[in-house]
């Protein structure tokens, strides 16, 4: 199953997206948060940390300017670009913010 | 990427980039839910407009009115996202949850029993498959 979370900047919806994953994890579904946002803070939503957060995004960053290695599948992105959160989320950060248009 | 993600039974969360940019590219199949989040402000409900109409095409859709202080506010999101598909999920504002993201915190850490978590734990209950 997937589910999105859409809406405004700023209107509460990395928030909602890391505490629901944390929710459904809870209650014994395999989750994978992913972070899709040019502003990648789910993460510190999902209780992983700033630091490790940013940690994560810099791991994205690296391939986008050519300084990591490229997976050649869907599989290997997860294992490469992610980490294991509280209550065992998976989360996994790909938001390209080199790309990010501005406003 | 979210088309070529696998769900193999888990659930998978996905927080878009803010405004409709990805929800535009989103085809079908690749969705099964769209979470899409409004609070009681002008701006914020004409994005939520527009995201529920694009998002009706492929998928699923739920409006979340969050930040609510009253049932003024829930009428509020209501007629101008102009709703029709039922039952809004209301996350009332809660001032803990506030304090937890600007702590860098985890709101289900930091305020577990508060009226925000609470409510999206509803929802999760609600999200889950059969």
């Amino acid at each position: 199953m997937k589910i999105a979370v859409a809406g405004k900047g700023g209107v509460g919806k990395t928030t909602i997206a890391g505490t629901l994953a944390r929710t459904l994890a809870r209650r014994g579904n395999e989750v994978l948060a992913f972070d899709a946002d040019v502003n990648p803070m789910l993460g510190v939503s999902l209780g992983v940390g700033s630091e490790r957060t940013e940690q994560l995004v810099a791991v994205r960053q690296a391939l986008d300017e050519g300084e990591a290695e490229h997976q050649p599948t869907v599989e290997g992105m997860e294992q490469a670009f992610g980490a294991a959160g509280p209550d065992g989320v998976w989360l996994l950060v790909c938001s390209r913010i080199d790309r990010a248009d501005p406003g | 990427m979210l088309g070529e993600l696998e769900s193999n039974g888990r659930i998978v969360v996905c927080d878009l980039e803010a405004g409709l940019g990805t929800l535009l590219r989103v085809q079908a199949g690749q969705l099964d839910v769209a979470l899409v989040v409004a609070q009681p402000t002008a701006k914020s409900i004409e994005v939520a407009r527009r995201a529920v109409r694009i998002a009706s095409t492929t998928s699923r859709v739920m409006l979340i009115a969050n930040r609510v202080r009253s049932n003024a506010d829930v009428e509020l999101i209501r007629e101008g996202v102009a709703w029709e598909g039922g039952d809004i999920v209301i996350v009332p504002d809660d001032p803990e949850v506030a304090r937890a993201d600007e702590e860098g915190l985890a709101p289900i850490d930091a305020a577990p029993n508060g009226p925000g978590v609470r409510a999206v734990e509803a929802l999760a209950a609600l999200l889950e498959p059969a």
